[in-house]
């Protein structure tokens, strides 16, 4: 891409995406704390769960991890690494993914257990909360450790972008192998004061042997770093990301990390649950759950809820899934390194999910974003855009989405069989691929049958179901 | 020792700098609002709201407003807006008219909630001597 290529390669290419977004990131957190405490009318309201989802899942759909890029709590990291020590190493008993799922559970909980989406003050804060977040632990510790190991939205992007058609990948691994300086990883050094003055992945990823989309944040680092301009965002097929289980650079086997499993399983089986918060019959279960266990607190039955839907369900589900596959296959393998890798081919499915979720949510409401700025200008003085066009919502209509989320469900479930065959096949061979997928096409069968029988369901946006 | 010690001054200017901002977010929250956010009965007008049914569900719904001056008479001859909001950013709002029925009594013409979840009616007019006034009220748990 000449022109597009030329800008990435571009130092300062990434800021100019990052400032937008701050700006962005800073009228939610005003306005959420001096605006409207209605969501519809609050740019806190609207931008974030309205805007921002949509176009995340867009982006992932058409492109790849532009959210991590343009990320704008990134913009502190620079001051904090001048300020703060930032040299310690992340520390060994909060390996992996571990801490990032836990806060990403407590994300999805604290959605529906403080409505979230209700709630322009929380919402700014979540956003202030963020800042400060990615400041500290950015300025305490070596390389990009909030995104690798902290941000809950991170993780999201990593798992999902896995569907997504471009990739941040060599080009010619021939001029890799005649490297020596490996700046994609190192950094470019000045030749005269030997300073570092481009960095390299400090996510970890060596791109001579990064494979897919996981922990990589489209941050162009090693792009501007490799001197061959060897490196770029380059067209692939989604589903090379399931060819082997090889051994992929920051990350090791998929096969050998449970972590990894385990976040791509809590929002796989979250898409379900996220949409499952908003539909009629949700609030019907969580009062009988609350009689059964004799629970007064949202909060707490939504505890419950989210512990068992999105930990407790899945490794039940996914265990007897690969013990099923393992037993048709006869193959001599533990449990484990089939569970990590198989759970990986579920990811398109829950993409699907949470593309017809958010997409309806963006495609019915996207021009409410006119009269919500048409508010905010008369509100500070400015009077030229007229009265707030409040008739204004939907950018197509609601017959257009369903058959729009249909398709959608349906290419995500054809693509899961696709990469669970190919799995399938790379675990216990080709005479078995079939005997070793099928259990986990029965289980993309139901999530699928989920997924249909939520979509369909009357929606029904409640913030309490106990009063 | 040098290094160490602009190390820690760099820690310190960190420090103020975190605290200096979230003391900025405190303030600017407590000292500042847009938009009105307003008690149903704070001013002169007093503003009641009864729904059809009860309890709310999804589809056509008749909202009854009750106007009246701070002594408890009613207030004839306003102009009324009936506006229903989901509490979920991204919905596209009901604006209906409220002609009166009767003494200070005005009853929504073709209101309908479109879809189950919470939501916000404001009622807003224009009083017969040209005052304005604009109100809120929550309406949980509208069943779908």
């Amino acid at each position: 891409m000449p022109v597009v290529g030329r800008l990435l390669n571009w130092k300062h290419a990434r800021t100019v995406i990052q400032i937008p977004m701050l700006l962005i990131a800073g009228l939610i957190i005003i306005d959420g704390f001096i605006g409207p405490s209605s969501a519809p009318e609050n740019f806190a309201g609207v931008i974030p769960w309205v805007h921002w989802r949509g176009f995340v899942v867009l982006a992932l759909l058409i492109f790849g991890n532009l959210f991590c890029m343009g990320c704008p709590f990134m913009l502190v990291r620079r001051p904090a690494k001048w300020w703060l020590p930032g040299r310690w190493n992340w520390p060994a008993w909060l390996p992996g993914k571990w801490l990032a799922i836990v806060l990403l559970v407590a994300f999805f909980w604290a959605y529906e257990a403080f409505d979230l989406w209700a709630s322009p003050w929380l919402t700014a804060w979540v956003a202030v909360a963020y800042f400060a977040g990615a400041f500290l632990v950015d300025g305490f510790f070596k390389g990009a450790a909030f995104c690798k190991h902290v941000c809950p939205i991170g993780q999201f992007h990593f798992v999902n972008s896995m569907a997504s058609p471009f990739e941040v990948k060599v080009r010619d691994t021939s001029t890799c192998e005649s490297c020596r300086t490996k700046d994609c990883i190192t950094g470019r050094r000045d030749s005269a004061s030997g300073a570092i003055v481009q960095s390299g992945c400090e996510l970890y990823l060596f791109q001579q042997r990064k494979h897919g989309n996981l922990d990589c944040t489209f941050c162009l680092d090693c792009i501007q770093a490799c001197p061959y301009d060897n490196v770029g965002i380059i067209a692939r097929n989604p589903l090379d990301e399931y060819r082997r289980d090889r051994n992929r650079s920051g990350i090791g086997r998929l096969s050998e990390r449970p972590d990894f499993a385990m976040l791509a399983l809590v929002l796989v089986f979250g898409s379900l649950l996220n949409a499952f918060g908003m539909v009629g019959p949700v609030f019907r279960f969580e009062r009988w759950l609350a009689g059964v266990l004799g629970l007064q607190s949202e909060p707490a039955v939504l505890g419950v809820v989210f512990l068992v839907g999105l930990i407790v369900i899945p490794a039940l589900l996914v265990s007897y899934t690969a013990w099923a596959s393992r037993a048709l296959t006869r193959a001599d393998r533990p449990l484990l390194p089939i569970i990590s890798r198989f759970s990986f081919g579920l990811v398109p499915i829950g993409f699907a999910m949470w593309l017809a979720h958010y997409g309806f949510h963006f495609f019915t409401g996207a021009l409410t974003i006119v009269p919500v700025s048409q508010q905010f200008l008369m509100d500070i003085g400015i009077d030229l855009f007229g009265q707030p066009r409040r008739d204004l919502a939907e950018l197509l209509p609601i017959s257009v989405i369903d058959s729009i989320e249909m398709v959608v469900l349906q290419l995500g479930l054809l693509m899961t069989l696709v990469a669970l065959y190919r799995i399938s096949r790379d675990e216990f061979g080709r005479s078995r691929a079939v005997r070793g997928a099928i259990p986990w096409a029965i289980l993309t069968l139901l999530i699928f049958a989920a997924s249909l029988w939520l979509m369909s369901q009357p929606m029904e946006m409640r913030g309490t179901f106990l009063s | 020792m040098l290094r160490l010690e602009t190390r820690k001054w760099r820690s310190v200017r960190a420090g103020r700098f975190v605290f200096v901002l979230l003391m900025l977010v405190v303030a600017v929250t407590g000292a500042c609002s847009r938009g009105g956010d307003d008690d149903a009965n704070s001013g002169d007008v007093q503003v009641e709201i009864d729904v059809s049914p009860d309890p709310p569900e999804m589809g056509p719904a008749v909202i009854t407003v009750r106007l009246t001056d701070p002594d408890g008479e009613p207030i004839d001859d306003a102009d009324l807006e009936i506006e229903g909001n989901m509490s979920h950013a991204g919905m596209e709002p009901v604006i209906v008219d409220a002609p009166e029925d009767q003494d200070g009594r005005y009853v929504s013409d073709g209101f309908q909630f479109t879809m189950g979840g919470d939501w916000i009616i404001t009622v807003s007019g224009t009083l017969p001597d040209g005052e304005e006034f604009e109100r809120t009220f929550d309406l949980e748990g509208v069943s779908s």
